[in-house]
């Protein structure tokens, strides 16, 4: 093992800048990446339009709260006008405020207040009718509780004792301050309990698909080895062709397994991320031995890396489509994303790489 | 030494060595002539184990190659008609990387002394920039680090300018003499044939070399 | 010059004849490869449809009136009958069913979830989700998310009434019986939330529907994934020596480049022609034949500044693998911004500024309005521009590597 440590240094410390760009892409390309949905994501906003026929408060609180909003952007124009942009996709969808909203909301008559246009086009509209109705749901429920409420003091008293201002100040303030109902969520399987899953798996798809592409790449120097006239030395070296192409790999696994421990820290700490160490491994483990079967099979180095990203390429393509059952079972990093054992793959590829090494062996022992 | 009985090797239909049989003394070194495609290449393949005879049986110093694969090609050296080191790396590296897979150890000393018997100087220069000649020494070079019992050489000296070749000659026959090494020896320049070699084998059908050899 | 452009023309007509078997290969793996992921994105829309609803349990811990209430709407509510389907179960029923995949997740009211609800203290809704049904799972989790959000304005409002009325003195058992009514009134208004809208679908523009949206969307990734293998095929590394040989032929760089690109532009136009009429077939897109011309002068352009683009990273980057993902990394950049994959109308505005700058987004931007929206014109000048600049680039580029190889 010094012997080939020492051989593969002789390799690397020639082209150290490409070594560590190949080793870090998972890492920093995930970190990137990530940083960069984030903020995409944070700066994007649905187009909708949106027509106030009234000039009330309460139309306008409506309006304010859309524009506050951090996912529309809403641009104020003429009916018509407004609908022609929708029909063009310029605006993914229309809301019209109309003539007596705020008599409405007040007088428990909360039905069509506004409408609505979108086309099959409006990507967005649940979300952002969602976000409507539900603050017009807040207006009406605060309208509703004062009329309760005077309605109550009116039967008691005789006399509506507190002002709309008053109750509608005391529902936000209590809205404010209590501790109110909210849901959680966790898998049946897991241990833990997790408030909000989502998006925080997100970087670990985005390293295992680059760890996929890296962890190919990275094998090339099996192939420009395998090309060399060198070969034809190691049939008279204390390592055979087929142990030193072994124990090679098996040094980059443990320099894989260097970053990846680097990876887990950083990811655990900075995304608060539980991902299993064993998973982790198993995976790593897995990346290698397919790596090595790939550059096992191919001769040419073109043909390789063109490969390699064909791979990646599929299976980021698939990623979305991960749980539909063939597709579950095929995928290579769909046990890594559920965060259980990967099996499948590192027995098939430890299978060839076994047949591989067999039939070696036996060729020279016959000779 | 070195013992070949009827060995015959096919490349499909076409016979390329037909029935030979030879020997080596230790000590000893012999020339291979032919012709191009005669199959001396291939003579020293299946000699050095890297491609298996159709039939026929080798045998060094009593160690019969089916048997005994593993301590028969600890001692063999065997110097590739193509150049056969890495590129990109520098001689002293080259010569490091074979050291460190060898089955002895060699010191860094003893690695750059090779080098200087080969009059190959350039000792921190990167291959991919060295000439045609040095890269031949080079590659000589290397199989000599595990010190070899049969060397086989396939066209070493080919570009090689004709004060080195006169040196590593003197070198081989020094290393046969002293070390008892067996050398089984490639090469188009006659002349070099005769000086060096204490006996020719004349492999392939051309008349040409019949004649030539026969001055010996 | 033009003897030695002719001479690797041929060359690659040769490279053609030689690998021909790869080539159908390499044109129908993509449409393969697209038409499959084209398949699985509507299946995967449709997911909410009636004719596979989502399981899902209800467990009842608290055993009061309210949640019994709130279940039996739960499980009677016509609109959320559509999406998921509603049982109640006990808690040992939902684990056994998720541990046979039966349900795709279930709610757990838990111990007194209606008492700390009216007095006001902290309420935990658990949506538990089964990991074979992920994707439904995280759409129940959204739903609760939803349903809980507007349960808690209500129970501030709830609270509220509750606050006011015991000032008034009334009983306690009046009180109790008034608020559990006020519960199901609130209930009631959640559930049909969705009546303060008029809800209007505009499709008075029969092209404008998605089907035709991802049709293009199809053919631009069709045409530019196609470019891209191309320029693999095409691609071919020689060796320093057969270089310097050529070098004294008195060939350069450029008239290899001029080949290479010559070749690529014919057989792309061919390719993205033929499936443009494919796509206008089978869509039903009905194009006026000066619409058509307008599309093909576009896709020229795209194609153009798409090998200008590649060539310009092969000049540029020297190490093979590194090359490689730059240009597989920007290609795919390109197709992002070009808006056939999100409508460009979502980016954040910065992005938007910087789209401009960018040819695949102007020429997707004129394919929409040509086929989308039957416009009968498309602005040509940005593309002149970038096309010319892109030329003279590579052009200098070009002539300074052979020179410094020379
Ligand atoms: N793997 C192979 N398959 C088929 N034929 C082969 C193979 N290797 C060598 N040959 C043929 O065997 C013959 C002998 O080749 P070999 O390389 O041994 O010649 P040589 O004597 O070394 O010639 P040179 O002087 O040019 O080095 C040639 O005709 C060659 O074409
Ligand atoms: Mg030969």
């Amino acid at each position: 093992m010094k012997a080939v440590i020492i051989t593969r240094w002789l390799f690397i410390k020639r082209s150290m800048l490409s070594f560590f760009f190949w080793l870090l892409l998972p890492l920093v390309g995930a970190l990137l990446l990530f940083a960069f949905v984030d903020v995409v994501e944070d700066d994007s906003y649905v187009p909708i339009g949106v027509i106030v026929e009234e000039e009330t408060e309460l139309a306008n609180d409506l309006y304010q709260e859309m524009e506050t909003s951090d996912f529309v952007a809403i641009r104020e124009t003429e009916h018509d006008e407004a609908i022609r942009q929708l029909q063009q996709h310029e605006l993914d969808s229309v809301f019209v405020i109309h003539q007596g909203y705020q008599e409405g909301i007040q007088t428990q008559q909360r039905t069509n207040l506004i409408t609505s246009y979108q086309t099959n086009r409006s990507y967005a509209y649940t979300a952002v009718k969602e976000m409507i109705v539900s603050h017009i749901q807040e207006q009406g429920g605060r309208y509703q509780a004062v009329q309760v409420i005077n309605q109550l003091s009116e039967r008691y008293r005789g006399e509506s004792l507190w002002s709309a201002e008053d109750v509608i100040q005391t529902s936000k303030q209590i809205q404010a301050e209590e501790q109110l109902i909210h849901a959680s969520f966790q898998y049946a399987s897991q241990a833990e309990k997790k408030d909000d899953e989502g998006s925080r798996w997100e970087i670990w798809h985005i390293w295992a698909l680059l760890a996929i592409l890296s962890s190919l790449l990275t094998m090339d120097w099996l192939i420009k080895e395998k090309q060399s006239f060198v070969t034809q030395r190691f049939y008279f070296t204390k390592l055979s062709w087929h142990d030193y192409l072994l124990l090679n790999g098996f040094l980059y696994f443990v320099i894989w397994l260097v970053i990846d421990l680097v990876t887990y820290v950083i990811f655990s700490v900075g995304f608060d991320e539980t991902m299993g160490v064993v998973t982790l491994l198993s995976y790593r483990c897995m990346l290698t031995l397919l790596s090595f079967c790939v550059a096992l099979v191919w001769k040419r180095l073109y043909v390789f890396y063109a490969v390699s990203f064909l791979m990646a390429c599929m299976c980021g393509l698939l990623l979305p489509v991960r749980d539909m059952h063939v597709i579950n079972w095929l995928h290579p990093m769909a046990a890594f994303l559920d965060n259980q054992i990967t099996i499948g793959w590192l027995l098939c590829s430890a299978g060839v790489i076994l047949f591989w090494y067999g039939r070696r062996r036996r060729e020279n022992a016959a000779s | 030494m070195l013992q070949v009985e009827h060995l015959t090797k096919h490349f499909g239909q076409t016979n390329i060595i037909d029935q030979l049989s030879f020997s080596i003394e230790p000590g000893e070194i012999v020339g291979l002539v032919g012709e191009n495609g005669a199959g001396k290449s291939t003579l020293l393949q299946l000699l050095a184990t890297i491609s298996k005879p159709t039939s026929g049986s080798i045998a060094l110093h009593g160690l019969s190659y089916q048997n005994d694969l593993k301590k028969v090609r600890k001692q063999i050296g065997f110097v590739p008609q193509d150049i056969a080191v890495w590129d990109t790396f520098t001689v002293e590296e080259n010569m490091i990387f074979f050291e460190k897979l060898a089955w002895n150890h060699r010191s860094k000393e003893e690695l750059h002394n090779l080098c200087q018997d080969m009059n190959l100087f350039q000792w921190k220069q990167r291959v991919s920039t060295l000439s045609g000649g040095m890269k031949r020494k080079l590659n000589l070079a290397i199989s000599l680090i595990h010190q070899p019992n049969l060397l086989l050489l396939d066209e070493p000296t080919v570009g090689i300018d004709l004060k080195s070749r006169i040196e590593i000659g003197q070198y081989l026959r020094r290393r046969a003499k002293e070390e008892q090494t067996m050398i089984l020896y490639t090469s188009h320049d006659l002349d070099e044939i005769q000086r060096l070699c204490d006996r020719v084998l004349l492999i392939g059908n051309d008349p040409f070399y019949r004649d030539s050899v026969k001055f010996f | 010059m033009i003897k030695h452009v002719g001479l690797f023309l041929q060359n690659h007509l040769l490279q053609i004849k030689r690998k021909w078997w790869s080539l159908p290969l390499l044109l129908l793996f993509p449409i393969f490869i697209i038409g499959v992921m084209m398949v699985l994105i509507a299946s995967f829309f449709s997911m909410g449809n009636k004719d596979d609803v989502v399981a899902v349990g209800l467990v009842d811990r608290d055993q009061s009136e309210e949640t019994r209430f709130i279940m039996q709407l739960l499980e009677e509510s016509s609109s959320i009958s559509s999406v998921l389907d509603i049982e109640r179960m006990d808690e040992t029923e939902a684990k056994q069913a998720i541990a046979e995949n039966e349900l795709a997740a279930y709610l757990l009211f838990p111990d007194a979830f209606i008492d700390d609800l009216y007095r006001g203290e902290s309420v935990e809704l658990s949506v538990v989700g089964n990991r074979k049904q992920s994707v439904s799972s995280q759409l129940v989790h959204e739903l609760a998310n939803s349903a809980v959000r507007h349960i808690s304005v209500s129970q501030a409002n709830i609270l509220t009434i509750q606050q006011y009325a015991k000032q008034l003195g009334m009983s306690e058992q009046a009180r109790d019986d008034f608020m559990m009514e006020q519960f199901q009134s609130y209930l009631m208004e959640t559930l049909g939330k969705d009546q303060v809208l008029t809800q209007e679908d505009i499709k008075n523009q029969a092209t404008a529907s998605p089907v035709n949206y991802y049709g293009l969307s199809a053919w631009f990734g069709l045409v530019t994934v196609w470019l891209f293998l191309m320029y693999h095929f095409f691609y071919k590394e020689y060796s320093p020596a057969i270089q310097q040989r050529m070098m004294l032929y008195g060939v350069t760089p450029l008239q290899q480049f001029i080949a290479r690109f010559m070749m690529m532009f014919f057989i792309m136009m061919l390719l993205a022609i033929g499936s443009f009429f494919g796509f206008h077939e089978w869509w039903a897109w009905d194009l006026a034949g000066e619409n058509i011309r307008r599309v093909m002068i576009l896709i020229g352009f795209y194609v153009i500044l798409l090998i200008q683009f590649l060539l310009l990273i092969e000049l540029v980057v020297r190490s093979t693998k590194l090359r490689l993902f730059l240009q597989f990394v920007m290609m795919a950049v390109l197709f992002v911004a070009s808006g056939a994959v999100i409508p460009t109308i979502y980016f954040p505005s910065y992005i938007q500024d910087l789209l401009n700058l960018i040819f695949s987004y102007h020429v997707f931007v004129w394919c929409e309005e040509l086929v989308l929206n039957q416009r009968y014109y498309a602005d040509y000048i940005p593309l002149i521009g970038m096309s010319a600049i892109g030329g003279v680039v590579v052009w200098v580029l070009a002539i300074w590597k052979g020179r410094a190889a020379s």
